[in-house]
Formats: structure tokens, C-alpha cells, sequence
């Protein structure tokens, strides 16, 4: 099965991109339905819409997945970027875009199955909510590093592509994880 | 033969007066129509039909007026004015109830009037409840610390209302409020609910004691995440007037009417969706008694009673100074910035890590080699596998090239 992956470039894009999106929405499917209740809420003050019941579960999930997909499309062009502003040009970017969704399709199911801890507890709902991401997000960040340096880069072009990817991946954790 | 006749008698006359006693609650027109809750919340809704913050210019007045009807002119409530946006503002109406021997001990009584719509469970009915225990209260005599009934505007735009009154009292105001009642949507749902604390508390023991219909909210552990309306988790929850108070450090006690029984997209306020009406135009005083008959009227006297008598009660005082012993410490494990701080410290050591793991690389990237990688997760297919047809690729599938291409006469 994994080898039948490995050899069918195609096949794999497509289904880590369906992975991705409802990964996304597993991982986020709580604060959609929080939004989803506010709008569901100005929609009733306002009387513009009528979202109610189980409506506000499926606009709360489709909004998950058209963010996911979106995600889905940005993700691999901001990838793109890092790529030229590191001037790094020895990957094979379709690869590496693949892998990149392929990590965090892995990070927002961890994240969406350490969320369900969350329901737990309050206590577990204000810590868990601020660490599992976090760690997830490190953890990850990690994994993806070690992969690619082992595919593509020796000692001397590792040295560049750790030193631009530190700082963007720690830019993205400090900005979404931690403020 | 005559026992069985008889026992079977008697079960369905005991079945008969079970069943119906519950169908006679909700259709008999005696008895609650005239009760004063009813008369209340029907008087606000007809005289009131538009509470909508921002507007409440009149209704304050309005409602500053039945504070003195009631209580024969003894009571005179003041309106204190806020400012919503800078076009539109807020009105609070408060009034004071002091005991015989003076304290500085006091207690808050409240609940907001603004709505959305015609707002009868919402909140109409707790109007109605504040002022009835307002009439009490003033007629019983022997309060035990001073009473302040509020009358919050600006609840539905983001508790407004109860957080300029807050605004407004002193530290030692704080220091001195030893509970803050808040009554919100009381009439309307399945069930009639207490909350305190996410754990039981005495004062959640000695409120509950005054009724039989009241009972304390589920905690939070097991029940649904609904942010929106904090009917899960959090020590936050019914994002309702008495939060504030609560952030502030001043025990509450919430008394609303809903249930935990429906589905985690529904509104917790009843299995039926004719009385899942919060906050919609259908929150109306028809509809709240078509559908609840005389049990919104059983609800909002269970709350009239049960703060009246625990307000009464020998032992309240003592309960309710000692609530404040008995508080979750939000300041500490219920604030998610902790959590960042232990996220920002382990980010500030992976940093750290990572600026002494790069001057490794940079050592290894002299010393070691350059050796082209090109390594690649996907496998490259063969150029045989490509241009290779079809009969090289599988034993017995396509006919070889040369049977293709050969006249028969040459097979023969």
C-alpha cells in the first residue's frame, strides 16, 4: 500500500489534500462551532439569517473545511516562498509541498484527538487548549525537519535551510500558538 | 377474583390522577392567571413590548415607577445612565433596601431588563421575580445586611449594564457584597437550575433547601463545550449579569431554567423546540404561557421564595461570608495566560537550544562533505516502464508486438 503510494505521485497529492481538510476540521471543529453559535446568535438578534439547531452544526463544519481548503491551496505557496527567499532550489518542491501538508495533516489530527481531552475538564479546557497545540506545533516543526534534512540536504546547504527555517518556523509558533 | 377487581380499580384511578395532574397544570385557567408573577411578566410584556438596548429611556422610568408602586411609594429607585456607544446610552434602575440595625454588610439582587424582542423568559420573568422579592423582602422586615435590587440594562450587547455597576462600586463595596443574586431566563425552560460554583458549596446547599423544584447546575466536567453560551466549561458559565461580580472576586449565585438534555447544537433551554425561543422573536408572553402554562409561574415563585427565605434565613450570613473561602481561584489555574508563560518559557529554551545547535552545524558544514543528495520519497519509475508495451509488462495480457504486426501467411 505504501509503496503503491510512493510510486503514484498523483494518487498521494490527492489524498493527503482530503486528509488535510478533514484533519483541519477535526482539529478545529470546537471554535468553529463557537463562531458558528455567534453567528447563529447575531442572526437571531438581527433576524438577517436563520441559522438554528443543526444548522449551526453544518455551517460550523462547512466553514471548517472551506478554511481547510483554503489552508490547503496557502500553505504550498507560502512553502514556495520560503523556498525562494532561502534561495534554496535543490528540492523538489512538489515533493516537499506534499510533505509539508502530509506534517500538518499528522499535527491537526494529533491536536484534534488531544482536543477531545480537553472536554474533560475545565482545567483541562484553559491548559490543554494552550499546550497541546503548542507541543503539537514543536513536535511537528521537528519531524519535518529531520525528514527533510535527511532527503535533501548534506552538511554544508543544511547549515542555510536550518537557519531560515528556525526562524520562520519559530515566528509562526511564537505568533500562533503562544500570543 | 374481587381483589383483582379492586387492585386494578384502584391502580387506574392512581394512574388517571398522575397523568392528568400534569395536563390540568398546563391548561386550567384558574388559579396562576391571577397569581401576581403572571400579572408581572404579562404587565411588563404588554406595557414593554420593546426592551431593546440603547432605547430604554422610558422603560427605565418606567420601571422606576413599579419599584415605588409596590412598595407603596417607600421605595425609590434611581436611574443611573451609561454610555453604550457615544449616540446611545444605558440605564440602570437600582434601588436600596436597608435593615433596622445598620451594616455595612450587602448583598446584590438582580437581573436585566434589555431584550431582544419581546423578551418574556427573557427576561421579562426576571424582572418580574427581582420585584416581587423586592416587595417581600420590604414587607418581611428583619433583613439581615442591605439589599440593592438592580435592574441591568445592556445585558444582550455584552453585560453593559451590570459591568458599569460595577465599575461604580468602591473595593470596600467589593469587600462588603457578600452575594450577588442574579435572575436570568428563569421561566422558560425544562428544568430550574442553581449555579454557584463548579463544586458544591454550603450557600448552593442552603439556597437549594428553600425548594424542591430548584436544583444545582450539572458541573462542568461531562457536559457539553458550548463557548457561546458557557453552558459547558469554564467557571464563567451563563455568560450572564452575574459574571462580572464573579471575575470580581463576589460569590453569585445564577438561577436559570434550561436543561442538559438536548443536543450539543441546540439551545440548552428545553427538548422542546417551541420553548427554545431565547433571545427570538418568539420569546413572547403568548407563547410563554402556551407553552409552560402554570409551570413558568411555579418557576419564578420557586425563585421569589427560595431568595427570600435563604435572604431570611439565621444562617445566611454566616454561609455567605464564608462562600468566599469556597471559590475556584480563577486567577491562578483558570487563566489560560499561565499556560502561555510555561509555553513561552519552553519556547525561549528551544530557541536557546536551537542558536547552539546551529554554530554545531556551521562546525560540521567545514569539516564535513558536501555530498550531492537527491533523495526523493517517490520512487522513479523506470524508462523500461515507461516505454515498455504492454505485453513486456504482463505474461499472457496484450499479443506480442511481432503477432501485431505480421501478415497471417507468414504465422502460417
Amino acid at each position: 500500500m505504501f509503496n503503491k503510494l510512493r510510486a503514484n505521485y498523483n494518487l498521494s497529492n490527492v489524498l493527503v489534500r482530503i486528509a488535510f481538510v478533514l484533519a483541519f476540521v477535526f482539529c478545529n471543529w470546537q471554535r468553529f462551532l463557537g463562531v458558528a453559535y455567534n453567528m447563529s446568535f447575531q442572526s437571531i438578534t438581527g433576524g438577517t439569517l436563520d441559522i438554528s439547531g443543526v444548522g449551526v452544526l453544518l455551517l460550523s463544519l462547512f466553514s471548517a473545511a472551506l478554511m481547510g481548503a483554503v489552508l490547503m491551496f496557502l500553505i504550498p505557496f507560502l512553502a514556495d516562498v520560503f523556498l525562494n527567499l532561502a534561495k534554496i532550489h535543490s528540492v523538489p518542491r512538489a515533493e516537499y509541498r506534499l510533505l509539508l501538508l502530509l506534517f500538518f495533516t499528522i499535527g491537526f489530527f494529533a491536536n484534534g484527538l488531544l482536543n477531545l481531552i480537553n472536554l474533560a475538564t475545565p482545567l483541562l479546557l484553559v491548559w490543554g487548549g494552550v499546550l497541546f497545540p503548542f507541543v503539537v506545533s514543536v513536535c511537528c516543526c521537528f519531524a519535518f525537519y529531520k525528514v527533510t534534512v535527511r532527503l535533501y540536504f548534506n552538511d554544508v546547504t543544511v547549515v542555510n535551510y536550518f537557519k531560515y527555517y528556525v526562524v520562520v518556523s519559530a515566528a509562526l509558533i511564537f505568533f500562533l500558538e503562544i500570543l | 377474583m374481587k381483589r383483582a377487581v379492586l387492585f386494578a380499580v384502584v391502580l387506574g384511578i392512581v394512574l388517571t390522577c398522575a397523568f392528568s395532574s400534569t395536563a390540568f397544570a398546563e391548561t386550567s385557567d384558574g388559579g396562576y392567571k391571577n397569581s401576581q408573577a403572571y400579572t408581572l411578566v404579562k404587565k411588563i410584556c404588554d406595557e414593554l413590548p420593546v426592551r431593546q438596548a440603547g432605547k430604554n429611556g422610558q422603560t427605565a422610568i418606567w420601571l422606576q415607577n413599579e419599584f415605588a408602586d409596590l412598595t407603596d411609594g417607600q421605595i425609590q429607585a434611581d436611574v443611573k445612565e451609561f454610555a453604550i456607544t457615544d449616540a446611545t446610552k444605558g440605564y440602570n434602575v437600582q434601588a436600596w433596601l436597608r435593615p433596622n440595625t445598620a451594616t455595612n454588610k450587602q448583598i446584590i439582587i438582580g437581573a436585566h431588563y434589555d431584550a431582544e424582542g419581546q423578551g418574556a423568559g427573557d427576561n421579562a420573568a426576571g424582572v418580574a421575580a427581582v420585584l416581587m422579592i423586592m416587595q417581600r423582602l420590604y414587607k418581611s422586615g428583619g433583613l439581615p445586611v442591605n439589599v440593592c435590587f438592580v435592574l441591568f440594562d445592556g445585558e444582550e450587547l455584552g453585560l453593559l449594564g451590570s459591568q458599569n455597576f460595577l465599575a461604580s462600586m468602591t473595593q470596600t463595596d467589593i469587600d462588603n457584597t457578600l452575594v450577588m443574586f442574579n435572575l436570568d431566563s428563569i421561566a422558560n425552560g425544562d428544568n430550574l437550575y442553581l449555579w454557584c460554583e463548579n463544586k458544591h458549596t454550603d450557600l448552593a446547599e442552603l439556597i437549594t433547601s428553600k425548594s424542591d423544584m430548584l436544583r444545582e447546575k450539572p458541573y462542568a466536567k461531562g457536559t457539553f463545550n458550548l463557548a457561546n453560551y458557557y453552558y459547558g466549561y469554564t467557571e464563567i458559565p451563563q455568560n450572564s449579569d452575574q459574571t462580572p461580580f464573579r471575575l470580581a472576586g463576589i460569590p453569585t449565585a445564577l438561577f436559570f431554567s434550561g436543561t442538559y438534555d438536548v443536543k450539543p447544537w441546540n439551545y440548552a433551554e428545553s427538548k422542546d423546540p417551541n420553548k427554545s425561543v431565547m433571545n427570538s422573536a418568539q420569546d413572547t408572553f403568548d407563547n410563554l404561557d402556551k407553552y409552560n402554562g402554570a409551570q413558568f409561574v411555579d418557576k419564578i415563585n420557586a425563585v421569589v421564595n427560595s431568595v427570600e427565605q435563604t435572604v431570611l434565613d439565621g444562617e445566611f450570613v454566616t454561609v455567605a461570608a464564608n462562600q468566599r473561602a469556597q471559590l475556584v481561584n480563577l486567577k491562578v489555574w483558570y487563566q489560560p495566560w499561565w499556560a502561555r508563560l510555561v509555553c513561552a518559557i519552553v519556547f525561549a529554551i528551544l530557541v536557546v537550544l536551537a542558536v547552539l545547535y546551529y554554530r554545531k552545524l556551521q562546525k560540521n558544514a567545514i569539516l564535513g562533505t558536501a555530498e550531492v543528495k537527491n533523495n526523493s520519497v517517490f520512487s522513479t519509475p523506470q524508462a523500461e516502464d515507461i516505454f515498455a508495451f504492454g505485453d513486456k509488462k504482463t505474461n499472457g495480457g496484450s499479443p506480442p508486438a511481432e503477432d501485431v504486426f505480421t501478415f497471417d501467411d507468414k504465422k502460417k
